[in-house]
């Protein structure tokens, strides 16, 4: 198992608690996060990332438990290990492409071996594209990009948060077949969370949330 | 991308706004060290010039004048006195030395000084070219008249370059030129008192003498010498010296009676006293006991900066104000652009960036704005001193130019202080902005 989640509750502010159900991945698994909207699933990639400790429960990141290690440890693994992909994509437009993707090793301090960027650019249609600004990308260039960077250090997980619900059929497809490929290639686990009924015959692994209540698997 | 480059992406991702925040830090640093540059080589310029000179003594009136006059060459002296008042001066106990000016000429507006080569000597001045002066009608120039050696002139009377009436009697000849000193002494022509007092007790007869050989035309519209042949005799009597009443042109008595004084008067006389008893004492016995007026250069002057000090304190507010405005400006630059750039932040931090990272990044943000602002503002500062120094007048003699192109220790504690108001300034951001709320902004989409 690469990563587990067990018995996770979320407690915030006035909102009812979040129960959230137990996940484990496998190395190099592929698995769909189904459920409404409001049900959690941006919660529990929160959690599963070390970025919001859960109110009860715990996350094993490779055997370890993760909000055991402090924050600052959280975020310098958070950046090895995990891959990230975002609904409305988060690339910082003041960058270049290849700044925005570079971000990944620069953030994670990590060193990327030569010619890592360029190949990765090349395979995801962007070559051309690498010394512009990214706010001048078009939506389409933009989410490759975010791929781009989100793959770029090999993570051992790649996790997509509602990755296709703006786009049509087509691209929902293609974008798709472009993570699955990608995770493959690299060797990630994929996980990703959506309401987007479209996806679910693509995915062998479906784990589904409810709106509200108890766990559910 | 380190925090340093991701400040200044963000620093050119909003043009406009950064460089509002840079202007303003440049004006309020550049109006501050302006300010302190300027008072401060003021104050020295002010002491350089009155280095050994303990008190002055001159004609009565007012001890400022007497100081701007006859140290700083600034203000017309109020009168003239005698030569006896001068020689017991010299022979009093309390005094060291006491070097005589005779005032009242110029040449092209460079006022011209009557003295002794002590006078040279108490400004440590030394020579370009050419030598002291020796004989009379010899005159050593100082380095800002741009006078070159063996050029000859004739002085006119008065402190302006627009008096008509020269001394054409007899012709100066440039003996010698002095290296700058930074004092009021680049700007004056020296020469020996007796070639001044040898000039104005011949004045009237041998001008003319020389206007005529002139031809009339010329010496038509001279005014000034208009009566001069109604008493070419009284001229050369200065013992019986009243011809004031010897003629009714009223405007003019006055004026040719102060300038042929000059040909047995002095205008004042810098003193050195032996101790510096003898320097808080003399003043009061030569004001009680004599006709003439004693001066305490450092007294007037501290007075006068005083008084000046109300105008500093209001361009030093001024100044205050800029800067407390570029970190208002900064704060609320910082603030708007981190509104707008959370979701770039929140994206650092699942990048795997600490949240001191960012709060590293809107700090180091803040420092190149305010640091760059500084700079610039401080390089202003010096800039506008210096064109300053060289360009008005009145700082000429006081304020050396150059050493407004000097680094200063000021730069380095207004740079010091720019960069403690940036950082303060983006404190409030920079925090706000790694306390981030991730998972809560990821949740919002
Ligand atoms: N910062 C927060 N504080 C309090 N409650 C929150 C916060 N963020 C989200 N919630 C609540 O937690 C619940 C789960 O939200 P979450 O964003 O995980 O749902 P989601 O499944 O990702 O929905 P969507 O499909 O719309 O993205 C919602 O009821 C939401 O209102
Ligand atoms: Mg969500």
């Amino acid at each position: 198992m690469i990563l587990a989640s067990n018995s996770i509750v979320v407690r915030r502010g006035e909102s009812p608690p979040l129960y959230l159900p137990d996940l484990s991945i496998a190395s190099g698994a592929q698995l769909l996060l189904m459920g409404p909207s409001g049900s959690g699933k941006t919660t529990l990639l929160s959690v599963l990332a070390g970025l919001l400790p859960p109110t009860e429960g715990n996350v094993l990141l490779e055997q370890q438990n993760f909000y055991a290690l402090s924050s600052v440890a959280r975020d310098r693994i958070r950046g090895k290990t995990f891959g990230f992909i975002f609904q409305t994509l988060h690339l910082l437009p003041s960058l270049t492409v290849a700044q925005n993707v570079m971000l990944a090793a620069d953030m994670a301090k990590v060193a990327v071996e030569p010619g890592r960027l360029e190949d990765l650019l090349a395979k995801l249609g962007l070559a051309d594209k690498a010394d512009r600004k990214s706010a001048a990308l078009s939506q389409g260039e933009q989410q490759r990009a975010a791929i781009a960077r989100a793959v770029l250090l090999r993570p051992k997980l790649l996790i997509a948060d509602e990755p296709t619900s703006a786009l049509d059929d087509a691209n929902t497809d293609a974008v798709v077949t472009l993570l699955q490929d990608q995770a493959t290639e690299t060797g990630a686990a994929l996980l990703i969370a959506t309401h987007d009924a479209r996806l679910l015959d693509r995915f062998d692994t479906v784990v589904t949330l409810k709106t509200q209540g108890g766990p559910v698997s | 991308m380190n925090a340093v480059s991701l400040a200044v992406a963000a620093i050119r991702a909003r043009p406009l706004q950064s460089a509002l925040c840079i202007l303003s830090a440049t004006l309020g640093s550049a109006l501050l060290v302006l300010v302190f540059l300027l008072s401060q080589t003021i104050a020295s310029g002010f002491q350089r010039n009155a280095e050994g000179i303990d008190i002055v003594a001159g004609a009565k009136g007012s001890p400022l004048q007497l100081v701007l006059s006859s140290v700083y060459h600034a203000d017309v002296p109020a009168g003239n006195i005698e030569m006896s008042d001068y020689l017991a001066l010299q022979r009093d106990r309390h005094v060291r030395q006491a070097i005589p000016l005779a005032l009242g000429d110029n040449y092209q507006g460079w006022r011209m000084v009557g003295s002794t080569p002590d006078y040279l000597k108490l400004y440590q001045a030394e020579f370009a070219q050419g030598q002291v002066f020796a004989q009379p009608f010899e005159a050593v120039v100082g380095a800002a008249t741009g006078m070159k050696l063996g050029e000859s002139f004739a002085a006119r009377h008065g402190f302006a370059a627009d008096s008509n009436d020269i001394h054409d009697a007899a012709m100066y000849t440039v003996t010698g030129v002095l290296k700058p000193t930074g004092t009021v002494l680049d700007k004056l022509i020296i020469t020996s008192m007796e070639s001044v007092q040898t000039l104005h007790s011949g004045h009237h007869h041998e001008d003319h003498e020389d206007a005529q050989a002139e031809g009339h035309e010329k010496h038509d519209d001279h005014d000034a010498h208009d009566h001069d042949e109604a008493h070419d005799h009284d001229a050369h009597d200065h013992d019986a010296h009243d011809h004031d009443e010897a003629h009714d042109h009223d405007a003019h008595d006055h004026d040719e009676a102060a300038e042929e004084a000059l040909g047995h008067q002095v205008t004042a006389v810098l003193i050195k006293t032996r101790s510096p008893i003898d320097r808080m004492n003399l003043p009061r016995q030569i004001n009680q006991s004599s006709d003439l007026l004693a001066a305490v250069p450092s007294l007037e002057m501290a007075r006068l900066t005083k008084s000046l000090g109300i105008g500093k304190t209001l361009i030093l507010a001024l100044g205050v104000g800029f800067v407390v405005l570029s970190a208002l400006i900064l704060l609320a630059s910082l603030a708007s652009s981190l509104a707008v750039r959370r979701y770039d932040l929140a994206v650092l931090r699942v990048l795997g960036a600490s949240p001191g990272k960012l709060l590293l990044t809107v700090v180091a943000e803040a420092v190149l704005l305010s640091g760059v602002g500084t700079v610039i503002g401080l390089a202003v500062g010096h800039g506008v001193g210096y064109i300053a120094a060289l360009n008005i007048d009145t700082l000429q003699g006081i304020v050396l130019p150059e050493t407004f192109l000097q680094v200063h220790v000021l730069d380095g504690v207004f740079l010091l202080l720019g960069l403690v108001i940036g950082i303060t300034a983006s404190l409030i951001p920079a925090i706000s902005a790694a306390r981030t709320d991730i998972a809560g902004l990821l949740a919002k989409g």
